[in-house]
């Protein structure tokens, strides 16, 4: 069977670079920021690895899925209107996001294994390995 | 064997800013940082937001501000949970308004 490749690597950090430009940027002539929710994903020969940022989410605001061989991630964070404030500047907003990768192989939907702390979802994918093939030994009835 | 003095990946975080008659609020998004990695500093007039985010291959996420001269720098607050912070900023009590009793002659 054909396996396409794995495609769907999402926003790297490295699109995170150019956020470094905007170091002393103070409170006139901000510009907006880029993506709040940062991706990343590391493959090692026995697993997946994703960490995404998710800022003032909870464990109950996120959803995992997973099948034989895709894995879905979403949350939402609705952010709250405080009461006897008014708004001067909005850079966080409301945080949504949903997201399904396909993996070249098999996983081990069992056993994947979600941490959320401080804000950063760490989301370990076991991979199952494929089936090995066998010789079959062609038998000769002695009869 | 070539050695690599490796800089830390500065990142800025979102930030709502707030206010009210008691002050200014800042939200700001730290996400993989404790209450441990972060630092506020005051340089001049600038709040100098600083944190260091060891889940984040030791990023640093930092930003500043300009505060107004009316807060008030000795009596910040800040809280994180979740990777959030939010720091308030109380008005210098004289900046506060308040209700001036006025009484009429004649």
């Amino acid at each position: 069977m054909f396996l396409a490749p794995y495609v769907s690597v999402p926003r790297p950090w490295s699109a995170w670079a150019d956020l470094d430009k905007e170091f002393d940027r103070v409170f006139e002539g901000l510009s907006g920021t880029d993506t709040p929710t940062g991706w990343e994903v590391h493959e090692t020969p026995e697993a997946w690895a994703f960490t995404v940022l998710v800022p003032g989410l909870n464990a109950d605001q996120i959803r995992i899925d997973a099948t034989l061989d895709t894995l879905s991630l979403s949350g939402r964070r609705a952010v709250p209107v405080t009461e006897g404030y008014k708004v001067i500047r909005q850079e966080r907003g409301d945080l949504h996001f949903a997201r399904t990768f396909q993996f070249p192989g098999p996983i081990d939907a069992d056993h994947v294994q979600a941490e959320l702390k401080s804000g950063v979802l760490r989301v370990t994918v076991p991979k199952r390995s494929a089936p090995q093939p066998r010789l079959i030994k062609v038998q000769t009835p002695t009869a | 064997m070539k050695t690599e003095t490796k800089t830390p990946r500065v990142l800025v975080p979102r930030v709502d800013i707030l206010e009210s008659t008691a002050g200014l609020r800042l939200v700001a998004d730290l996400p993989g940082t404790t209450d441990n990695d972060v630092e506020l500093h005051l340089e001049k007039s600038a709040l100098v937001l600083q944190a260091r985010a060891p889940a984040l291959g030791d990023a640093i996420w930092r930003r500043s501000f300009v505060l107004p001269r009316e807060l008030d720098p000795e009596s910040v607050k800040a809280h994180l949970a979740d990777g959030v912070l939010t720091i308030d900023l109380p008005r210098k009590q004289e900046a506060q308004p308040r209700r001036i009793p006025v009484t009429f002659t004649g």
